[in-house]
């Protein structure tokens, strides 16, 4: 019998190893017989009859094979862990597929620390950055600019407002704005219009709300689901109708 | 004492301990930050609370729909000021969802109800749902027009039909004390069909009539 | 003797590991050595022990330069392992001390 041929029967009971493990199992049988070789020949063997003297040390190469298997009896393991990998390779190509969110992510994050929206008056009298927060279900509407100014050749308000999730990588619940009312106190607004922009991340809206002479405050309400808030914008301070 | 140790070979358990460990965080940061890979629907239906505002609502029924596709599940939701028809199907994306239809039910009123139209694959399905608030009202009674559209003209009408289904209180679903009721009609026209003018009738043991509303509120979904 | 070997290999297995980490060849060389080569087990056979220990959580295995300048798999005693040791250890004494018992029973069982 050779190294090889010894080998060889060992791993013919190995079939339900994986071939790393396999691998693994002939290195080991192989090294083994390496070092008792060195010690043989260093004693005076000759080479042939040396190699013989392991193998025949080493034992029955069927019954190792065999003993070994026997180990390896955790197949359950091997198939949850494959399962454990597909799992996380669908996982992963999933996210690459929808890679697109973060850039709601993104602007749920930017309406947080710095929103920002063009003003679309005709002409500004006065301007002043806010913030005033009011919560809306899971979500947050925030109120970060207020000006006072000329559109379509009333004297209007300008309220800038955003509003997201709570969670960052949340989405704001589309429709919100069909709820919010913004008039001045104890009365209602003669005159309205907003545009806007967004994302499932974040949304913009600018609402324009006619004012009557020396109004100093809106009160801005939601209601919805049960769910009733109010909030009051003061208006900012300086310069008056031209 | 150990020294430099080595890297340790790991052993079948412990290699598939470790691969069951990264499987679990990818699942948790790809559903809470990507909002996919979805297991379980009930998670796809999470998400469509959040998507229309509702808040935390609690099941009332499951409908299995597969006319429109083998893994449909429509859920009739509800909570103290909202009733909601939602839906989920399972894809290579994981549970998706379907916002479905809304009711604000935070107004008195004897009856709240909604409609929601689905189109998907062969079938067409139309769900009449809604809360009953009255108490005196036993029975409903669904009235709509159905109208089908022709296959080679699809604004031009082909039929028209009017239809009635009669809804008895054992037919109806309880939670927390209030009463829902969720209607469901299937269609296999070819050609492009729809629900409209729809309206749900009120009636008490005596068979008078206690109420009658209109559905306002709508969702038509179709995937083309 | 071979059976017994082999039912005892485990046993002796774990505790070769208590005192330092071995590999394969290693240990066989220091059985040998222990025993005074009473255990003349098959060397092959050992190495199943190992890989059935190491499954089952007991030894921990990686692989080093060995004094000979080769690298070789060496094997760790894990806590799981101690335990397991101890385990084996109280109920080979068990098992001793009632054969012990027993031949002492027989030649106390002379005519007082």
């Amino acid at each position: 019998m050779t190294r090889q041929g010894f080998m060889d029967r060992v791993l013919l009971s190995l079939t339900r190893l994986t071939a790393e493990e396999r691998e693994n199992v002939r290195q080991e049988l192989e090294e083994h017989i390496e070092d008792r070789m060195e010690v043989m020949l260093e004693m005076g063997w000759k080479p042939e009859l040396a190699e013989e003297r392991c193998l025949e040390a080493m034992g029955d190469p069927v019954e190792i094979g065999r003993e070994m298997a026997k180990q390896y009896r955790g197949r359950g393991w091997l198939w949850l862990g494959r399962a454990a990998v597909l799992l996380t390779v669908v996982l992963c190509i999933q996210a690459l597929l929808g890679v697109g969110i973060l850039f709601n992510a993104w602007d749920s994050l930017e309406a947080r620390v710095n929103p920002q929206m063009g003003s679309r008056l005709d002409w500004t009298e006065s301007s002043g950055q806010v913030d005033l927060r009011m919560p809306m279900g899971n979500d947050v509407l925030r109120v970060f600019r207020v000006s006072v100014g000329k559109r379509e050749e009333r004297r209007v308000a300008e309220i800038a407002m955003c509003a997201y999730d709570r969670w960052p990588f949340g989405i704001v619940a589309y429709d919100w704005q069909r709820y919010v009312e913004i008039n001045p106190p104890d009365a209602e607004a003669p005159y309205r219009s907003s545009n806007g922009r967004g994302s499932c991340g974040a949304e913009y809206v600018q609402t324009y709300v006619e004012l009557e002479p020396g109004a100093r405050s809106l009160v801005m309400a939601y209601e919805r689901f049960g769910e009733s808030q109010r909030l009051e914008i003061p208006l900012p301070e300086g310069g008056e109708a031209p | 004492m150990k020294q430099t140790k080595r890297q340790v070979l790991p052993s079948r358990r412990r290699r598939t301990l470790r691969r069951l460990l990264i499987a679990a965080a990818a699942l948790c940061l790809v559903n809470r930050i990507f909002l996919i890979g979805l297991l379980f629907p009930i998670q796809a239906i999470r998400q469509n609370e959040e998507r229309t505002g509702t808040g935390r609502t609690t099941v009332i029924c499951r409908d299995w729909a597969p006319e429109l596709q083998w893994s449909r599940l429509t859920y009739l939701m509800g909570n103290e000021h909202v009733t909601f028809l939602t839906g989920t199907y399972l894809s290579y994306l994981g549970w998706l969802g379907d916002s479905g239809a809304v009711l604000d039910c935070s107004e008195e009123a004897a009856l709240h109800c909604g409609l929601w139209s689905i189109n998907q694959g062969d079938g067409k399905v139309l769900y009449v749902f809604g809360r009953i608030d009255d108490p005196a009202i036993v029975r409903l009674k669904i009235q709509g027009r159905q109208t089908v559209f022709s296959e080679e003209q699809t604004d031009q009408v082909a039929e028209e039909t009017y239809q009635e289904w009669t809804l008895e209180q054992e037919k109806w679903m309880e939670k927390d004390g209030r009463r829902y009721f969720l209607m469901k009609t299937v269609s296999y026209e070819k050609s492009s069909w729809s629900g409209q003018d729809f309206s749900v009738t009120g009636y008490n043991k005596y068979d008078e009539m206690v109420a009658e509303e209109k559905i306002e509120e709508g969702a038509f979904t179709s995937f083309v | 003797m071979k059976k017994n070997a082999i039912e005892h290999t485990r046993l002796l297995v774990l505790s070769l590991l208590v005192g330092e980490d071995m590999y394969g060849y290693q240990m066989i060389v220091e059985l040998a050595r222990r025993s005074n080569h009473t255990f003349d087990m098959k060397e092959g056979t050992l190495y199943p022990v190992l890989h059935g220990l190491e499954q089952e959580g007991f030894v921990e295995a990686y692989r080093q330069e060995a004094p000979s300048g080769r690298e070789r798999k060496y094997y760790h005693l894990t806590r799981k392992g101690q335990g397991a040791l101890r385990e084996e250890k109280q109920a080979w004494e068990r098992y001793a001390g009632a054969v012990n018992d027993v031949l002492r029973g027989g030649a106390e069982a002379e005519p007082v």
